[in-house]
């Protein structure tokens, strides 16, 4: 049976969402994310308004699973241009163009090949929207006002409740620590 | 803050500027050359000694020339492919690549010398043998061909000595230039020798370009002067970069594990050259494809006739290997991010491209054996192999001794090239 995880709930009765801490520069939030890493938290974020170089490592995040499925879904694609063609012109309407024999690869192969990177493109779109829960309406992040400027210039990091090592009060003085300021609860589910 | 500062894989906060350390001469010389030299001159010695013996006691001089002239055109291209990396870097003022920069200059001056050795055969043919292998050369078909006559314009002895010639010499003052400012920056420091050796790129890049495209026509597709196609050029063109940056790859991870470079190529560079070797797989198997493909499917006789004797008589497994090996192999090996970054896998990988890469020559050199028009027995594929493998290993040596000799005279990186630092640095985001 899963472990059942712990539901927290505010004063007012909402279900908290986790904890908030913004940071002032992009070296405190990459060190801050390496040491929330070492802590052996699996479900929380960094939030910042432009790219900072490293920090999949900093946060200890896996790579991701997008070029498998691609690679599957693709040769699928090429696989199934390639017996459409086949089965199209070798076997169902057999037609002479130019003398050439029935069925043969040469002609197949740009439709192949076509029918591969269509395949792929759409697989790495949807795929990519799949694996990170999108389209998604709302967050609970959004309701936050300062949250907000994570798009212009702060940079954050949200541990949230659905990790299971969060605890309110541990996880709050942590990133007290590791110099987090502005720190929140964020609620929603 | 203290403890962040001090951190040390401080990606964000500070660089480390000083790369002295890494500069230092056991790092950035490699000494230990001279055996190696001498058993690359053994090999060049019997695998050419063996190829010339067969001319005269067992397979005859025909198939000897085309084993001999298959393997020179598969080392040129990887010197020509040296050549283009070269020039593409200075014009794309490419940083990443700079520590590796020098082992493509070393090829690239290797270029004029191998067109020396590609132009041996050509030049017996048209002096002493008659056009035996080069059939534009022969006097017969030079009298009574109405094809040959309709090319004589352009595929006449006095015309294609100058070409050879003007190959030459666009050759060695692109490769004399480029790799001369390159070490004069090792001594001078001087970083607008950066700005000359673009220049130099920039015009280079079009006389690279057109004199590669007409040097395939002279020394490969004119062999059978009935056969021509536009992609020629573009195709010997695909194999020179493809062969090129595999051989990089086998003369820098020799390096690595002889305990140079350390710390100046990575796995960040061999990732790249890795995304490089992909790249020119399927560039290769793109031109190579689209070439048969028109050709399959206009269904010109004259155009055809260089196809059919390549697929039939046991050639055809030749052609299917090709398709597979020169792809679909290191297409879906190199694929795999792993792969790039691992030094040793990626020279397995090198392995096998160049061994493709000469089994593409031997698909385009050795069926003109047979290709005469008053041929008797086909020769299949495998008949007197052991030529062409003693032609490409004995040509594999001399380029080999060459190289070896070349790599051991100059440091291993351009020292002092503006750009070091950013190349030192190297990292890939994803």
């Amino acid at each position: 049976m899963a472990k059942q995880r712990k539901v927290y709930v505010t004063e007012s009765g909402e279900n908290v969402y986790g904890v908030i801490a913004e940071f002032a520069t992009a070296a405190d939030v990459y060190h801050a994310a390496e040491k929330v890493r070492d802590a052996g938290y699996s479900q929380w974020d960094v939030y910042a308004p432009f790219p900072i170089h490293g920090i999949d490592e900093a946060m200890g995040q896996k790579r991701t699973k997008l070029p498998l499925a691609c690679a599957a879904i693709g040769l699928t694609g090429a696989g199934l241009g390639f017996l459409m063609q086949y089965w199209m012109s070798g076997v169902d309407y057999q037609l002479v163009v130019q003398g050439k024999p029935y069925g043969p690869w040469e002609p197949f192969v740009p439709i192949t090949f076509e029918l591969g990177i269509l395949f792929t493109a759409f697989s790495a779109l949807i795929c990519m929207l799949a694996f990170n829960g999108l389209p998604r309406h709302n967050h609970p992040l959004l309701s936050k006002e300062r949250f907000l400027a994570v798009s212009d210039d702060t940079l954050a990091i949200c541990i949230e409740s659905a990790d299971d090592k969060f605890d309110p009060d541990q996880t709050r003085a942590m990133l007290e620590r590791l110099g987090g300021r502005n720190i929140d609860l964020v609620e929603g589910d | 803050m203290s403890s962040i500062a001090t951190h040390e894989h401080d990606a964000v906060l500070h660089h480390d500027q000083s790369h002295e350390h890494l500069l230092r001469e056991s790092n950035i010389r490699y000494t230990g050359g001279a055996s190696l030299s001498t058993l690359f001159l053994a090999v060049a010695v019997v695998g050419l000694g063996a190829t010339i013996a067969s001319a005269f006691l067992y397979t005859g001089k025909l198939h000897a020339i085309a084993s001999f002239q298959m393997a020179a055109m598969g080392c040129l291209a990887m010197c020509l492919g040296g050549m283009f990396f070269t020039l593409v870097m200075h014009l794309m003022a490419a940083g990443w690549s700079i520590t590796l920069r020098r082992q493509f200059e070393n090829l690239m001056v290797l270029a004029p010398v191998m067109l020396v050795v590609a132009s041996i055969v050509p030049l017996y043919d048209l002096f002493i043998g008659n056009g035996s292998l080069y059939l534009w050369m022969n006097s017969q078909y030079q009298k009574d061909n109405i094809v040959l006559q309709e090319k004589i314009a352009f595929l006449n002895p006095s015309f294609f000595c100058v070409r050879l010639m003007l190959y030459f010499v666009v050759w060695s003052i692109i490769a004399f230039k480029l790799s001369g400012y390159s070490r004069r920056q090792d001594e001078t420091g001087d970083k607008w020798l950066s700005n000359k050796a673009r220049f130099t790129s920039a015009w280079g890049m079009l006389a690279f370009a057109l004199t590669t495209a007409f040097a395939s026509f002279d020394l490969l597709m004119s062999m059978d002067f009935r056969f021509f196609s536009t992609m020629w050029g573009v195709y010997y063109f695909a194999s020179a970069a493809f062969s090129g940056i595999a051989a990089l790859v086998l003369i820098v991870v020799p390096l690595r594990r002889a305990g140079k470079l350390e710390a100046l190529v990575t796995a960040e560079h061999f990732h790249d050259v890795g995304k490089l070797m992909f790249t020119f797989t399927v560039f290769w198997a793109y031109i190579a494809f689209s070439q048969y493909f028109l050709i399959w499917y206009s269904n010109v006789p004259e155009e055809t006739a260089w196809y059919l004797v390549r697929k039939r008589d046991g050639w055809q497994f030749v052609f299917f290997l090709l398709a597979i090996g020169h792809f679909v192999v290191p297409f879906l090996i190199l694929l795999f991010r792993g792969v790039k970054r691992s030094p040793t896998a990626l020279a397995v990988v090198a392995m096998w491209m160049l061994f493709i890469h000469f089994t593409d020559m031997f698909f385009i050199v050795r069926p003109m054996v047979t290709t005469r028009f008053t041929d008797s027995a086909p020769l299949t594929p495998m008949s007197g192999i052991w030529v062409d493998l003693a032609a490409v290993f004995g040509m594999l040596g001399l380029l080999g001794f060459l190289l070896v000799r070349r790599v051991s005279s100059v440091p291993l990186i351009p020292l002092r090239d503006p750009r070091l630092p950013e190349s030192i640095e190297h990292k890939n985001y994803i």
